[in-house]
């Protein structure tokens, strides 16, 4: 059992965190209801484990807990086809290959089309991989530097920059298809 | 440089995570160079799209599971410790019917500029006297909304509006009403305009735009995903109105 005040010091130091924590599980699961469950869980394995906690970066530290539970979570779904087929990619030599850069150019028109709509961005987003996708929350939405995503998603930074290119040329190709398929669609 | 070469760069650069000399060459290239200029400003647009959709608040439900939860795993508080729980109850009694009282005499059509002070016009009154507008100061969200991580229970979305003359300043931690506040500064011409963004404490049934006037400001409010907005400025009542109109609409 915890004591009242390393309650409340994990209330200011961890539970501050818990919006980046909700969004994160949102990304990685694509579903608003198995995100909360799934960082309910986080934050008590959390509390649970925080009397040992020594570490730097509390919100990397509670990050990196809601991401392997949702993992976990994942692959018990049976839902990780992404995450088979990633894993495939880099067996086949992918995270050497030299995608950068990336050969998908937009033209200004349509750069202010997407632009426009959030919902085009945000199907496109979850046609990614997790990992693709929890790259590109991490890095674009949550604003952390390489350093701080190599910390959280436990790999060397060199692997957190390649994977983010990878990510960003998947997501223009997927922006460009999911467009052609709209103005098809409206014609 | 080569195209080649600054292509490849484009992404750290546009990341910030570049030495300040590799910085200068890209920058020094890229006015002379327009393809790689157009190619910087695709990843740009890119990358704001994505930024742009922003934080989801986190469901009340579940921050009161959490809380549940955790509250389930830690010690009792001991007797000495109840005692003041339950005088704090008693005190919130108390002050809650005072609050009631308040609002039933604000409701029977007394008008809406008040003697009470307002802690918020206060806050922005403050920001201006002691020469503390911003704690981070740039007009890039990229740079004022990761600021706020990890000092305030919800993360404020800071956006850039498409407004004449409008520039945004920066970004400062308040503490207002005894709730930590972000507060979001923009200037219009030479008016310091302060956008107050607190965690929703009671929902109100509106969510639309409300105008009000208060010593010598112009205030107006809003709710929005689980946030509490207020926006106050010297500037007039028209120009504040369509400022808040676009951000309540972001």
């Amino acid at each position: 059992m915890h004591s009242t005040r390393l309650r409340k010091r994990f209330e200011t130091e961890i539970l501050v965190h818990l919006e980046q924590a909700y969004n994160l599980a949102r990304w990685l699961l694509r579903d608003p209801v198995e995100a909360e469950d799934i960082v309910q869980q986080s934050c008590i394995r959390a509390y649970k484990a925080f009397a040992r906690y020594r570490g730097e970066s509390p919100a990397g530290w509670l990050l990196t807990i809601v991401r392997n539970t949702s993992y976990n979570y994942l692959k018990q779904k049976k839902k990780h086809q992404n995450l088979v087929s990633f894993e495939e990619a880099i067996h086949t030599n992918d995270e050497d290959s030299d995608v950068n850069p990336c050969h998908i150019s937009l033209d200004p028109e349509q750069l202010i089309e997407i632009s426009e709509q959030q919902g085009l961005v945000r199907t496109a987003i979850n046609k990614l991989s997790a990992e693709y996708r929890e790259t590109i929350y991490l890095r674009e939405i949550a604003c952390y530097s390489y350093k701080e995503i190599a910390s959280i998603v436990e790999l060397p930074i060199g692997t957190v920059m390649s994977r983010l290119s990878r990510a960003r040329c998947q997501l223009r190709k997927i922006l460009l298809n999911e467009q052609q398929q709209e103005r098809t669609d409206a014609v | 440089m080569q195209c080649n070469e600054v292509e490849n760069l484009l992404e750290t650069y546009l990341d910030d995570e570049m030495t300040l000399s590799d910085r200068r060459m890209i920058e020094s290239h890229i006015t002379s160079c327009e393809v790689c200029n157009a190619k910087l400003n695709e990843h740009k647009v890119l990358q704001d799209a994505v930024f742009n959709l922003g934080e989801e608040s986190v469901p009340y439900s579940l921050r009161r599971n959490v809380d549940a939860k955790i509250k389930a795993l830690t010690d009792k508080e001991p007797s000495s410790q109840r005692w003041k729980w339950w005088s704090f109850s008693v005190a919130g009694m108390v002050m809650s019917s005072v609050l009631t009282a308040a609002v039933l005499i604000l409701g029977t059509g007394l008008p809406v500029e008040s003697d009470i002070n307002d802690p918020f016009v206060d806050a922005h009154i403050r920001s201006l006297m002691v020469n503390h507008i911003t704690d981070v100061t740039s007009s890039d969200k990229h740079t004022v909304k990761p600021w706020f991580s990890g000092k305030l229970p919800f993360s404020p979305s800071v956006h850039k509006l498409k407004l004449k003359q409008l520039k945004l300043i920066g970004g400062r931690l308040d503490y207002v009403s005894d709730k930590p506040t972000a507060s979001i500064v923009y200037k219009l011409r030479e008016h310091v305009i302060n956008v107050f963004i607190q965690r929703t404490e009671v929902e109100q049934t509106s969510t639309s735009v409300r105008l009000s006037y208060k010593s010598s400001y112009n205030i107006a409010d809003w709710q929005k995903d689980g946030l509490d907005y207020r926006v106050i400025s010297d500037l007039n009542k028209k120009e504040l109105e369509k400022f808040s109109q676009k951000l309540a609409l972001k």
